[in-house]
């Protein structure tokens, strides 16, 4: 590449800085974590190859990284949806362009909603916090715990449900009340 | 906030959608309702910024240095089998995975075997595999099993036989030698009636069914616990323990010790590198083949020769790094890709409509988002690339023009096969593609198969073996000593055939 280093460490700290966002937005597209974070692999590289496109010169916030970079990673959840059409589900691309607009400004949230999680995931007692650990470290994770326990996946799936839905109304109520919950 | 949708309802088939666990009308009925509802999607975002929070969440827990019992952090698709173990509904229960899928609890090393056939599924048992604790018994053949204590043991069929740690095992019948040097001083064999403790350095032991056995001593001193006392072995001396126990002398002759054992490995192997041998002439007159590298060096050349009957001159790949090392067998060659420049280059002129790729290759670590096996120069309209992911997924990506100013690489993966417990071991690792199905193998049997777009053209280019010119790292950490492609899919029969002629 004949772009000089100093260009490159700039890409690399707007891309850094903007990799939770860019992956919760590919998510929201894609309705999977691991396919999010092949697309966003490949979008990277088509970042780094047009970056002398963006004008870097011209970034006041990061921000404007944030919307350019949104725009090749819905182009590369695009591509990747087209290629693995036949194996996978995926949302219609009305319902894709009308996400891909409306998150690009709903990501402010992602880091408020991430603290107000973590501080909701403290008060889980520790067997919700270990049974939350298992589904998210990877994945089947569940179904090879189900197995292992000789229980019904559902079991454990419901039991997971009951816990994310406690996340989610605590990390509602403490975003809305302002750290109250 | 209106009622048009049950919120509960609502995640719950978020987390179904995520989980891949959504049917295909569910899928079209979740599609209507974001469509249809501003606060739906906006709950749909808070959904996927948790998901993403809480994976985060999960591995930094993993990883935290005051988490109970925590395993270190290792790559992610290694991680599955300490996800395993975890506490449930309030009980700890520490979950023992099926013993093969991890490499953790490894405990002895097969080092090598000859014609073994074992009691147990035999798919890991390849040489180089790493060993769990448990049932290792042998139907027929013979085995080296290395202990991470050192000492080394030779399995002789039939036999009963369980790994219990690094410096114990347990045998039920049948027979076996030892050699304990000093640092696995302490190695023991139990068995139904008495328990060997060796101290160096060489000792067999038989048993029969019956629960009578023997101890002989070559070398050193070992020490035999019985239910009536311990008695102490020297070299040239054994006994028979049945119902009483008899002195008699020992008889290297009437066991399988290391090196007779290694003499019957090396006739073994010579006799299937014959057997490959033949497979492989008939592949290189195969008139589809383009390339075909056997990797015979050639004195005085940095060259692999591509031994296709018309074989182009420009096929014949260049060496860049790699070194020459052993291969399946002893007397076969391979190349080492170690460093990360270490490449084999080759250039393919011709363009093909259809494809198999094969590739004999020993790989020691994924470290790479994407891990080249094969990857064009170009990136222009049916460019190929072929490689193993991360999770262990074999990837064929064929470049798409869509008429914008670069290429689009479409990918048909594999299920993730190349697990940790297949890494170190002689894997033969083929894709073929014809023109509208790719289908990947593993070991001559097929693991998964995908749709692909039909490109007007496959161009291989110029390319190379193990390494990307890409400025993201491709480098596949590996050894191989066989390549090929061919402008044809080879059918399932033909690649189950090619494996088991290559079989190391």
């Amino acid at each position: 590449m004949p772009l000089n280093d100093d260009r490159h460490a700039h890409f690399i700290r707007l891309l850094n800085a903007a990799h939770r966002r860019l992956l919760a937005y590919l998510v929201s597209l894609l309705g999977n974590r691991h396919d999010a974070e092949d697309v966003l692999q490949k979008a990277s590289i088509t970042m780094w190859k047009r970056f002398e496109s963006f004008d870097a010169s011209s970034v006041k916030v990061d921000d404007d990284f944030l919307s350019w970079a949104c725009t090749v990673a819905f182009y590369e959840a695009k591509n990747f949806q087209r290629a693995a059409a036949r194996s996978r589900l995926h949302f219609s691309d009305e319902l894709l362009a009308s996400i891909a607009d409306e998150r690009v400004g709903d990501l402010v949230n992602v880091s408020a909603r991430a603290e107000a999680l973590e501080h909701c995931l403290r008060k889980l007692d520790e067997s919700s916090q270990r049974l939350v650990e298992a589904a998210y470290f990877e994945e089947g994770s569940i179904l090879t715990l189900a197995a292992q326990l000789g229980r019904a996946p559902q079991t454990l799936y419901n039991r997971i449900n009951i816990i994310r839905r406690k996340l989610a109304e605590c990390v509602t109520a403490r975003l809305a009340g302002g750290g109250a919950a | 906030m209106s009622a048009e949708f049950d919120a509960d309802a609502l995640r719950v088939k978020f987390a179904a959608l995520l989980d891949g666990r959504l049917s295909e009308a569910e899928q079209a009925e979740l599609d209507r309702l974001l469509a249809g509802s501003a606060e739906a999607r906006r709950l749909w975002y808070l959904h996927c910024d948790m998901d993403v929070a809480l994976a985060d969440w999960s591995a930094a827990r993993r990883a935290s240095p005051d988490a109970m019992q925590t395993p270190p952090r290792r790559p992610r698709w290694l991680r599955l089998a300490a996800a395993a173990a975890v506490v449930v509904t309030g009980f700890v229960l520490w979950l023992l995975l099926p013993s093969r899928e991890k490499t953790g609890n490894g405990v002895a090393l097969l080092s090598q075997s000859t014609d073994a056939e074992w009691l147990q599924s035999s798919a890991a048992m390849v040489d180089g595999a790493v060993l769990p604790p448990g049932d290792l018994s042998l139907k027929s053949g013979a085995a080296l099993i290395a202990f991470y204590n050192g000492a080394r043991v030779v399995l002789e069929g039939p036999c009963e036989f369980k790994l219990v740690s690094a410096g114990e095992a347990w045998l039920g019948s049948g027979r076996l030698t030892a050699h304990v040097p000093p640092q696995a001083r302490g190695f023991s064999v139990r068995t139904p009636t008495m328990r060997v403790v060796d101290h160096g350095t060489d000792f067999a032991l038989a048993m029969n069914r019956d629960t009578t056995g023997e101890v002989h001593v070559f070398g050193g001193k070992v020490e035999v616990a019985l239910p009536g006392g311990t008695s102490t072995l020297i070299t040239g001396e054994a006994v028979r323990v049945a119902k009483t126990v008899t002195p008699t002398s020992a008889r290297p002759s009437d066991f399988l010790d290391e090196k007779k054992f290694v003499q019957r490995a090396a006739e073994q192997s010579g006799r299937r590198m014959s057997e490959w041998r033949v497979a492989s002439d008939a592949l290189s007159s195969d008139a589809a083949v383009r390339v075909h590298f056997v990797f015979e060096p050639t004195q005085g050349t940095r060259q692999v020769t591509n031994r296709a009957t018309y074989a182009a001159p420009e096929s014949h790949g260049s060496i860049v790094g790699a070194e020459w090392s052993a291969g399946r067998w002893q007397a076969k060659r391979g190349l080492v890709f170690h460093g990360e420049a270490d490449r084999v280059r080759f250039t393919v002129a011709q363009s093909m409509h259809a494809l198999t790729l094969l590739a004999w290759v020993r790989i020691s670590g994924l470290p790479h988002h994407d891990n080249s096996l094969l990857y064009s120069d170009e990136a222009t309209a049916g460019s190929l690339r072929w490689q193993i992911t991360k999770r262990g997924e074999l990837r064929l990506e064929i470049a798409r023009d869509l008429g914008r100013n670069y290429a689009d690489w479409e990918a048909v993966n594999s299920r993730a096969a190349i697990t940790p417990e297949r890494l170190d071991q002689w894997l033969l690792l083929a894709t073929t593609f014809d023109g509208r199905t790719v289908r990947h193998y593993l070991n001559g049997e097929l693991i998964s198969s995908g749709a692909s777009f039909t490109p007007p053209a496959l161009n291989l280019g110029t390319a190379e073996l193990s390494n990307a010119r890409d400025p993201v790292k491709h480098h596949l950490p590996s050894t191989m000593d066989e390549f090929a492609v061919l402008d044809r899919a080879m059918s399932d029969t033909e690649i189950a055939r090619l494996f088991s002629a290559g079989r190391p």
